[in-house]
C-alpha cells in the first residue's frame, strides 16, 4: 500500500463502521415494580448557585439512578418517601441527603479540593487522578483565570514543578522557551503541543529584520483553554513516541456543554514598562572618558569634546527608545448546546505595543468546537481555529546596527533628530541615530494559521470505541523588512531595499484508534489500539529588491528589476505509527499501566526509520488498604513508579544522505567575458546511513499524598532521565572540509531532579490556597560521540563562543578565564604569561601553574542551567474578592552578560570610533585610583580585555520574581437574581513581573533561549516589561 | 512483562510496517542527495563551479585575509586601522594558536580542498561525456586544491594532507604529513593539471583555470623549496606559450574594465552585486567617512600604506617620487583620484581616513554601492618574471635576472639596474622591486621575506615599530622559515595535530 492509497483507506475504515448498525432496542426495565411509587424532586447547584447538568442522583442501598437535566432539576422514583439520595458529580464531594416526605430540595455541591476525583487528560483519554501511574501536571480554566496572561504559557509559568518557561523576548507576543526537566539534548529541546489531541507545531516565527521572534502557539487564546497537562514521566508520555522526549504539553480547549449557554466577553487593558534601566554615561561623563581612552592610546582626542563640562547631561537614548507601551484585549466566547449538539465559539482580539518603540503586535484568533450526537452510538465533533497575527518588530540583538545596542552605543551629546557629523576618526560609522532608524526601518510580520480536526467516534458495543479524526494545520507566513536609502551623518544605505519572504506550511494527520473499558468486580481494565499518518510539508520563497523608483511604494514591482534577487526551498516530512495501551487497576488498589509506540520517521534511512518507545507504571493507593486509616493525619497515599523510554527525531531531513546544494551564492561563481553568473553546486553535508532515533529513558518515582482532611496536598517526585544517542552534528576536524558536519548519534546526557508541590486549601466564606512548588535539576554530559567538546556558536561580532559542552559538566556551560584583578603597574605584568599586558590590564589566573597563558586556563564559569526552580502560589477569596499572588524565581544559574563587550570598552568594537558605554565602566582602573574590576580605558586592547570570554563577562543570574498578582471583585449574585440577562460580573487589577529581585547588572535576568548551546547569552535581549492591567468579565 | 512487550511489538510489526515504508521514504525537494548527483559531465561543470566557487571567501583568495592581515601587515607596510585585536595579534607578531583570521584561512583552505576532493574522485570514475572535458574538469580542480596547499604549506608547514573524499564514517583523526609530501602532491597534480589545461580559455569560459596559471603555481612552488633549475624550466615553459606578458600600464593590470588581462595568470572571479559574488575589497579600501559620492556604500579604510612604505619609493632630486606605481594606486595629502577626478585626498588627511596620510586605490576604482566586482589578482606575471629573476640569480646568472628586474623597472618608469651587481645586491634589488610592485597583493610581503629567511632583517630595518615587537622574547619567530601556529579549533577536532614549535595550544 502506498501513501496515495493510505488515506483513503483510513476514511474507508473509518466509514465502514458508522452508521447502518444498530443494535435492536431492548425494554431497559424488565421489572415492574408493584410498590406505590413516591416522586423526589430536587435541584443540584454548584458552590455558585449555578445548575448542574449531568449530577448523578442514586437512592442508596439500590441500583437506581438518574442523572440532572439542563436545570439541573431531577426526578426519582422511591418506593419510600424517606430515603437517602447520593449525589455525584465529577470534580465535587459525594454527597449524601437525607429526604423526609419526598421533600423538594435544593442541593449545593461542594468543590472536591483533594482533586482525587478530577478528570485528567492523557494521551489518546482521560483518567482519574486517583488512578494516574504516571507525572502529569495539571492547570485548569478556573486556575487560568486568576492569572491574567497574554499567552498560554504565561499560564504554567512558575506554576508547574519541573517545567521551566522563559521568554526568549520581551517583545510585544513574544515567544517563551519551555523546557520540561531540563535539556536533553544539544538539538530541539521543545515539547510536544498536543491541542484537543492533535500534534502541532508550536515553533516561533521570525520577522524579517528582526531579532525577536513572535509565538508561534497564538493559535491557542488562553481565554479558550479549559486545561493544560504538562506530561513529564516516561509513563505519561510514551504514548506520542517519537517526539516525546522533551515532554508533552496537552492543551484541552474548552467545548459546548448540555444546557447551559454561557456567554463570556472579558476584556482588559493595561500598560507595560521597563522595571530596570541600566544606566548610561551622560554627555559629560561620556566625553570625559572618551577623551581619557583617546589620552591613555596617546591618540588627539575629539575637539568637539574638549570641554565636557560645557555638554550636561545630553540626550539619554534608553529613555528615546523604550516607552510606557499600552496593551488591549477582548475575548468573546459563548458555548452551549443540549444533548445533541453541543457547541462553543470564540473571538478573540489583543493589542499589544512594545516597550521598543515602533514594535507592536496584534492577534485575532477565533475558535469553533462542536460536538454532535448522531445517536446513542455515533458521535461526531470537531474544531476550527483561526489566528491571525500582525505584528512589527526591530533588529535588537546585533551590537552593530540594533535599536537597542544603537540606544546604548550613541552619542549622548546628540539631540533626537541628530546624526553624526564631524570628523570620522571618533565616530563608528555604524554609530546611526537608533531612534530616527526605528522609525524609517520597518519589519512586519503576517501570520494566519488554521487549524481543524473532525472526528467521528462509534461504540461497536458497551465499552468499545472506534474512533476516526483527521486533522489539518495550515500556516501562511508573510514577512518582511524594510529600508530605505538613507544617509544620516556616517550612516549610509545607499539603495533602499526590501525584503519579502513567504512562508507556507500544509500539515495533516490522521488517527484512527480503538478503545476498550470494562469494569468488573473490582476489575477495572481498559485497552486503546491505534494507528496514526502524519505528513508535514514546507515551502518558502523569498525576494530582495533594491533602489526604489518611488519609495513611498514599498512594493517589489517598483524596485528595478536588475535589483531583485529570488530564493526558494520547500521540504517534507512524514511520520507513520501505531500505539498501544493498556491499564489495569484491582478495587482502586493496584494500578498498572503498560504502552507501547511504534514509530516511523521519514528523517532516518531505510534501515532506521521505526523505533519503539515502551513504557511500564505501577502505583499502589495505599490509602485504599483497609489497615489504613483515612482519618488519620494523612488522608490519602499513593506511591507511583514508571519507566519507559521516548523518542526524539527532530533533525534536518535526510541526514542520512550526502546531500548537496545547488545555486547557492556559496556555489555560484562568476565566469566569461560577459561575467554571468554560472550555477555551481557543492556537498552540503556528508550522510550518515547509520542515523537512527534519539532516545531518553526515564525513571520516575513519585508520591501523592492529602492530609489533614485533605486540606494539604502534596506531590512529591524524583526522576533520572538519560538521553542516548544524542541526535548531533558533533564537531568534526576542520580538515575533512566539509561544510556542515554529518549528523550522528553521539553522546549521552542524564537530567536528575527532585519535584515538590506541597499546598494547603480550605475555608469557606474565607477561603484559601497555598502552594509552594520546588524542582531540582542536575544536568551532566555523561559521553559524547567521539569526545570531543562542543563549542556553542560564536557570538555575532566578537571571537567568543556562547558556550562549551563537554563530558562532565553541564550541557552549553560558560567557559574561560578567570579574571584576577588588574596589573596596578607595568612592573606587576608577567610577560611570559600575558606578553601585551601592561599596567590597568586584566591578570588573568595561570590554573596549571605553566606559565603559560593558554587554553588549559579556561575554566567553566557558570552554567545557564539553574540548579533550582521554585514558585509559590497564594489565592484567597473573601466573599466576593479573590486575590492571587504568584512568586517564581531560579537560582543557581549564570549569564553570560556579554552585552558587555559593546557597552563597556567605549571604543567601537567593529571598527574605529569610540560609542557610549555602561555607568559600570566609571570604575575603570586609572594610575590614580586603582581598583579591580573594570580595565584601563584604551582604542587597542591588546591584552584582550574584552575579547577574552572571562570571569568579566559571567554574572549571577538567580532572581525572584513576583509574576502575577491579581485582585478581583465580583458583584454579588443577588443583584443579578432578577435580571436574566447578565449572571456575572467580575471586575480585576492585575499586574505581572512588579518586583524582581536580582543581582544581575543587566536590563533583565530573564534571559529565554531556544539554542541550548546559546543560552543564557545576553547579547541584548529584549528586555521583560512590567505589566499592569485592568479587566471586566461579563457573563450573561 | 517481556512477553507482552515482544507480542505488542510483533503484532505492530505485522500490522502495517511494509505500509509505512513507503510513506516515509521521501525524496527531497530542495537539495539533491549523492547517489542522484555526478551522473553527467554538466553536474560535474556544476559541482567544479562549487569549487572556483570555495575562494570568493574572504578567507580564502580575495586579497583580504591572506594579502591584507597577513602578508602586508605583518610585514608592517600596511597599518591596521581599528586596532580590532585578530588583526593587532598578526600587527604584533603575537601569533597565539586562537587567532581567528589564520584558523578561517586554514579552515577556509580545507573547505576548498574537501570540495576539490570529491569532483576529482566522482569525475575519474564518471562515464558520461566527452572525455576531455572530463580531464579538463579534474585538471582545474587539481589547480585549486595545489592553490590550497601550497598556501597551508607555506603558512603551517606540513598539514594533513587529504585527497579523497571523506564520510561520515570516515577516521577524522588525521595527523599532519610531511611537507615535503604536501609539495610533492602539489607538483604532481600541477603538472597533471596544466596538461590538460589550454593555453587560454575563450568566451563564456574565461576565468578558468589555464596552463599558464599551473605553470606559475609550479614556479612558486619550486621557488619555495629553492629547486631553482624547476623554476627556470617552468618558467622558460610559460614564456614559450608566448600568452602571458607584462602590461605596459601597471594601473591598468588592477582595472575592473581590463579584467583577465595578459598579466593576470590567476584571479578569483567576482561581479559586483549585493550578494556573495562580490567582495569586500572596495569597502575595506575606501577612505572611511569621505563622501558617499565617491565612496558608494560602505567605507571602511581598514588597511592603509604606512608612511615609511611610501618613503621609500624612489624619488628625484626635488624629492617627488618617481616611481610610476605610486602614481597608479596611491593617493597621498592633496593628491587627486586616478579615477575619480573629483576626489581630492584633503591635505590635511581626516585621521579617521588614513592615520598615515594615504590610501590606496589599486581596488577602489569607483564609487561601489555594494559588494566589489573587481577580481583580486592571485598570480600575476611580474611575479612569475620575479621568481625566474631570482633563481636565475641563485643559479649564478646574476645579469640575466637583472635583465628580468629591469623589465619591472622600466615600466615603473625607474632606471635600469647595472647588470654587474653582485650577486647578493641583485636578490636585494629583487626583493626591493617585490615590496614596490605588490603591495596588498598575496605575494612579495611576509612570505616571500619568510621564504628566503630576510624577514627578521626586514623588520628590524623597517619597521618604525620593531622595538615595540619584543622579537627575542618570541620564540617562534627565530625559526626560518616562521610557521603559524595550528589553529586551536582543529586541534580541538583533531587531537592527532602536533603543535608547531614555540606555539601552545
Amino acid at each position: 500500500m502506498n501513501a496515495k492509497f493510505f488515506l483513503p483507506s483510513i476514511l474507508l475504515a473509518a466509514y465502514c463502521i458508522t452508521p447502518g448498525y444498530s443494535l435492536a432496542e431492548t425494554p431497559l426495565s424488565p421489572w415492574v415494580f408493584q410498590f406505590a411509587q413516591q416522586n423526589i424532586v430536587g435541584k443540584v447547584v454548584d458552590e455558585n448557585n449555578l445548575p448542574i447538568a449531568g449530577a448523578t442522583i442514586k437512592l442508596k442501598g439500590t441500583n437506581q439512578s438518574v442523572s440532572t437535566n439542563s436545570s439541573g432539576e431531577f426526578n426519582i422514583q422511591s418506593s419510600s418517601a424517606n430515603v437517602t439520595l447520593v449525589v455525584n458529580y465529577l470534580g465535587y464531594l459525594a454527597q449524601e441527603v437525607a429526604v423526609k416526605d419526598s421533600k423538594v430540595l435544593t442541593i449545593q455541591l461542594v468543590p472536591d479540593q483533594s482533586n482525587l476525583e478530577e478528570v485528567v487528560v492523557i494521551g489518546y483519554g482521560t483518567q482519574k487522578r486517583k488512578e494516574l501511574t504516571g507525572s502529569i501536571s495539571s492547570i485548569k480554566a478556573s486556575d487560568l483565570e486568576k492569572v491574567a496572561t497574554t499567552s498560554f504559557t504565561g499560564a504554567i509559568q512558575g506554576k508547574v514543578p519541573g517545567v521551566t518557561i522563559t521568554q526568549t523576548t520581551g517583545a510585544p507576543g513574544g515567544s517563551s522557551s519551555v523546557r520540561i526537566r531540563g535539556v536533553g539534548t544539544t538539538g530541539g529541546n521543545q515539547p510536544l503541543y498536543v491541542i484537543d489531541g492533535f500534534p502541532v507545531g508550536g515553533g516561533s516565527l521570525a520577522i524579517n529584520g528582526s531579532s525577536d521572534n513572535v509565538d508561534g502557539m497564538a493559535i491557542v487564546n488562553p481565554n479558550d483553554i479549559e486545561s493544560i497537562e504538562v506530561l513529564k514521566d516516561a509513563a505519561a508520555a510514551s504514548i506520542y513516541g517519537a517526539r516525546a522526549a522533551n515532554g508533552v504539553i496537552l492543551i484541552t480547549t474548552k467545548r459546548g456543554k448540555d444546557g447551559i449557554t454561557n456567554t463570556e466577553l472579558h476584556t482588559y487593558t493595561g500598560f507595560q514598562d521597563l522595571w530596570k534601566k541600566p544606566k548610561f554615561l551622560n554627555a559629560e561623563q561620556f566625553a570625559t572618558l572618551a577623551n581619557e581612552l583617546y589620552t591613555n592610546s596617546k591618540m588627539t582626542p575629539n575637539p568637539e569634546w574638549a570641554n565636557p563640562q560645557s555638554l550636561g547631561t545630553g540626550t539619554n537614548w534608553i529613555d528615546e527608545v523604550f516607552r510606557t507601551a499600552p496593551l488591549y484585549n477582548v475575548d468573546f466566547s459563548v458555548n452551549g448546546g443540549n444533548q445533541k449538539v453541543k457547541s462553543a465559539l470564540s473571538l478573540g482580539y489583543r493589542d499589544q505595543q512594545g516597550t521598543i518603540i515602533e514594535t507592536w503586535n496584534k492577534r485575532y484568533t477565533g475558535r469553533a468546537n462542536v460536538d454532535i450526537k448522531a445517536n446513542d452510538k455515533l458521535t461526531f465533533g470537531g474544531s476550527l481555529a483561526l489566528s491571525y497575527i500582525n505584528g512589527k518588530g526591530q533588529q535588537n540583538e546585533d551590537f552593530r546596527i540594533g535599536i537597542f545596542n544603537l540606544a546604548q552605543q550613541f552619542y549622548p551629546t546628540l539631540g533626537r533628530e541628530d546624526v553624526v557629523n564631524g570628523s570620522s576618526a571618533y565616530y563608528s560609522t555604524q554609530g546611526d541615530n537608533p531612534y530616527l532608524r526605528a522609525n524609517t526601518n520597518q519589519n512586519f510580520l503576517k501570520n494566519l494559521r488554521l487549524y481543524g480536526n473532525a472526528f467521528g467516534e462509534y461504540e461497536i458495543i458497551t465499552g468499545l470505541k472506534f474512533k476516526s479524526s483527521i486533522g489539518l494545520d495550515f500556516i501562511s507566513n508573510r514577512s518582511n523588512n524594510w529600508e530605505p536609502k538613507v544617509q544620516r551623518g556616517f550612516y549610509n544605505n545607499p539603495q533602499a531595499t526590501l525584503g519579502e519572504t513567504q512562508t507556507q506550511g500544509i500539515n495533516w494527520l490522521i488517527e484512527n484508534t480503538l478503545n476498550y473499558s470494562k469494569k468488573f468486580d473490582l476489575h477495572n481494565f481498559s485497552a486503546i489500539v491505534g494507528q496514526t499518518a502524519q505528513r508535514n510539508t514546507n515551502d518558502w520563497i523569498s525576494i530582495t529588491a533594491r533602489e526604489f523608483q518611488n519609495e513611498t511604494i514599498k512594493v517589489v514591482n517598483t524596485s528595478s528589476e536588475s535589483n531583485r534577487r529570488a530564493s526558494g526551498t520547500g521540504s517534507v516530512y512524514t511520520l507513520a505509527s501505531y500505539l498501544a495501551r493498556v491499564n489495569y487497576a484491582y478495587d482502586d488498589r493496584y494500578l498498572f499501566s503498560a504502552s507501547i509506540r511504534r514509530d516511523g520517521s521519514s528523517n532516518f534511512g531505510p534501515s532506521h526509520k521505526w523505533g519503539n518507545f515502551p513504557s511500564v507504571s505501577a502505583g499502589w493507593n495505599i490509602s485504599e488498604e483497609d489497615f489504613f486509616n483515612k482519618n488519620g493525619l494523612i488522608s490519602s497515599l499513593k506511591l507511583r513508579g514508571s519507566w519507559g523510554q521516548l523518542g526524539n527525531d527532530a533533525i534536518g531531513a535526510f541526514g542520512y544522505s550526502s546531500t548537496f546544494g545547488i545555486g547557492r551564492a556559496v556555489d555560484n561563481y562568476i565566469l566569461g567575458a560577459g561575467q554571468s553568473l554560472v550555477t555551481g553546486a557543492s556537498m552540503m553535508r556528508p550522510g550518515n546511513e547509520d542515523l537512527k532515533w534519539e532516545t531518553s529513558e526515564q525513571l520516575n518515582f513519585g508520591i501523592d499524598a492529602n492530609f489533614l482532611n485533605n486540606k494539604g496536598y502534596l506531590t512529591a517526585e524524583y526522576y533520572i532521565k538519560d538521553t542516548r544517542d544524542m541526535l548531533v552534528s558533533l564537531p568534526v576536524s576542520l580538515e575533512a572540509g566539509f561544510e556542515s558536519a554529518p549528523s550522528v548519534n553521539g553522546g549521552k546526557i542524564r537530567n536528575s531532579g527532585f519535584e515538590l508541590l506541597l499546598g494547603y486549601a480550605s475555608g469557606s466564606e474565607f477561603k484559601y490556597d497555598v502552594s509552594v512548588n520546588m524542582s531540582t535539576l542536575k544536568n551532566e554530559v555523561m559521553s559524547l560521540g567521539a569526545g570531543n567538546p562542543i563549542s556553542g556558536p560564536i557570538v555575532g561580532f566578537t571571537s567568543m563562543n556562547s558556550s562549551y559542552t563537554e563530558v562532565g559538566h553541564p550541557i552549553g556551560f560558560f567557559r574561560g578565564f578567570i579574571v584576577d584583578g588588574i596589573y596596578q603597574s607595568d612592573a606587576e605584568v608577567n610577560k611570559t604569561f600575558q606578553p601585551n599586558a601592561t599596567a590597568g590590564d586584566f591578570r588573568y589566573k595561570d590554573i596549571n601553574g605553566d606559565n603559560v597563558l593558554s587554553d588549559a586556563d579556561r575554566v567553566m564559569l557558570g552554567t545557564p542551567w539553574p540548579a533550582v526552580t521554585y514558585g509559590m502560589n497564594v489565592d484567597l477569596s473573601y466573599k466576593n474578592f479573590d486575590f492571587n499572588m504568584l512568586w517564581q524565581g531560579i537560582a543557581g544559574n549564570e549569564i553570560f552578560h556579554v552585552n558587555k563587550f559593546s557597552t563597556y570598552p567605549i571604543k567601537y568594537f567593529g571598527g574605529s570610533g569610540v560609542v557610549n558605554a555602561s555607568e559600570g565602566i566609571l570604575d575603570r582602573w586609572t594610575p590614580q585610583t586603582g581598583g579591580n574590576t573594570v580595565p584601563i580605558l584604551k582604542y587597542t586592547d591588546s591584552n584582550g580585555n574584552y575579547a577574552n570570554l572571562s570571569s568579566f563577562y559571567v554574572e549571577d543570574g538567580s532572581y525572584l520574581r513576583l509574576r502575577n498578582i491579581t485582585l478581583g471583585y465580583s458583584l454579588p449574585k443577588e443583584i443579578f437574581e432578577r435580571s436574566k440577562m447578565i449572571k456575572r460580573l467580575r471586575f480585576y487589577a492585575s499586574g505581572q513581573n512588579l518586583i524582581t529581585f536580582t543581582k544581575y547588572s543587566g536590563f533583565d535576568p530573564e534571559i529565554g533561549a531556544t539554542n541550548p548551546l546559546a543560552s543564557g547569552v545576553d547579547d541584548g535581549v529584549y528586555p521583560m516589561p512590567r505589566t499592569y492591567m485592568f479587566g471586566v468579565k461579563l457573563g450573561f | 512483562m517481556k512477553f507482552i512487550y515482544k507480542t505488542l511489538i510483533a503484532a505492530l510489526v505485522v500490522a502495517n510496517t511494509s505500509c509505512g515504508d513507503k510513506f516515509l521514504s521521501l525524496s527531497p525537494t530542495d537539495i539533491i542527495v549523492e547517489d542522484k548527483f555526478f551522473t553527467s559531465v554538466s553536474d560535474a561543470e556544476a559541482a567544479l563551479m562549487g569549487i572556483y566557487s570555495s575562494m570568493q571567501k574572504e578567507e580564502a583568495f580575495t586579497n583580504v585575509r591572506d594579502a591584507a592581515d597577513i602578508e602586508w601587515a605583518i610585514a608592517g607596510d600596511m597599518f591596521e586601522m581599528d586596532g580590532s585585536a585578530n588583526r593587532i595579534e598578526l600587527h604584533s607578531l603575537s601569533l597565539p594558536s586562537t587567532n581567528t583570521i589564520l584558523r578561517d584561512v586554514y579552515n577556509a583552505a580545507y573547505l576548498g580542498i574537501g570540495r576539490a576532493n570529491v569532483v576529482i574522485g566522482k569525475v575519474q570514475s564518471m562515464k558520461d561525456g566527452d572525455e576531455t572535458l572530463r580531464k579538463q574538469i579534474v585538471g582545474q580542480a587539481k589547480f585549486i586544491r595545489a592553490l590550497y596547499y601550497y598556501r597551508l604549506v607555506t603558512y603551517f608547514g606540513g598539514v594533513p594532507l587529504i585527497t579523497d573524499q571523506l564520510s561520515a564514517s570516515s577516521d577524522l583523526q588525521i595527523p599532519r604529513a610531511a611537507a615535503a609530501d604536501v609539495w610533492a602532491l602539489i607538483e604532481k597534480d600541477l603538472n597533471e593539471a596544466k596538461d590538460v589545461l589550454p593555453v587560454n580559455w575563450t568566451g563564456n569560459n574565461i576565468g578558468k583555470v589555464t596552463s599558464g596559471a599551473c605553470k606559475a603555481l609550479l614556479n612558486k612552488s619550486y621557488l619555495w623549496q629553492k629547486k631553482y633549475t624547476e623554476v627556470i624550466q617552468v618558467s622558460e615553459s610559460l614564456f614559450s606559450e608566448n600568452y602571458y606578458d607584462l602590461l605596459p600600464d601597471y594601473r591598468s593590470i588592477f582595472l575592473e574594465t581590463n579584467e583577465n588581462n595578459k598579466e593576470i595568470l590567476f584571479s578569483t572571479q567576482f561581479k559586483e552585486g549585493v550578494d556573495a559574488e562580490g567582495n569586500n575589497l572596495v569597502k575595506r579600501t575606501a577612505p572611511r567617512g569621505a563622501p558617499a559620492e565617491f565612496t558608494g556604500g560602505a567605507a571602511w579604510s581598514n588597511f592603509v600604506p604606512q608612511k615609511h612604505w611610501v618613503d621609500s619609493h624612489e624619488k628625484d632630486q626635488t624629492g617627488k617620487i618617481i616611481d610610476k606605481r605610486y602614481w597608479s594606486t596611491i593617493i597621498g595629502p592633496g593628491e587627486q583620484h586616478q579615477d575619480i577626478k573629483g576626489f581630492y585626498m584633503p591635505t590635511v588627511v581626516p585621521a579617521g581616513w588614513s592615520r598615515s596620510g594615504f590610501i590606496m586605490t589599486k581596488y577602489w576604482q569607483k564609487p561601489t554601492l555594494n559588494n566589489s566586482g573587481v577580481n583580486p589578482p592571485v598570480i600575476r606575471f611580474a611575479e612569475i618574471l620575479l621568481n625566474y629573476a631570482e633563481a636565475l640569480n641563485e643559479s649564478n646568472q646574476t645579469a640575466k635576472a637583472i635583465d628580468q628586474v629591469n623589465k619591472i623597472r622600466n615600466r615603473a618608469g625607474l632606471a635600469a639596474l647595472s647588470t654587474s651587481l653582485t650577486k647578493d645586491k641583485a636578490l636585494d634589488a629583487i626583493f626591493k622591486e617585490r615590496r614596490m610592485e605588490f603591495i596588498w597583493e598575496p605575494t612579495g610581503g611576509f612570505s616571500d621575506l619568510n621564504r628566503s629567511g630576510r624577514f627578521l632583517k626586514f623588520i628590524q630595518e623597517n619597521r618604525p615599530n620593531y622595538a615595540d615587537l619584543n622579537v627575542s622574547q618570541k620564540p617562534w619567530l627565530q625559526k626560518t622559515p616562521i610557521l603559524f601556529p595550528i589553529p586551536r579549533d582543529a586541534w580541538d577536532r583533531n587531537k592527532k595535530l602536533e603543535q608547531n614549535e614555540g606555539y601552545t595550544f
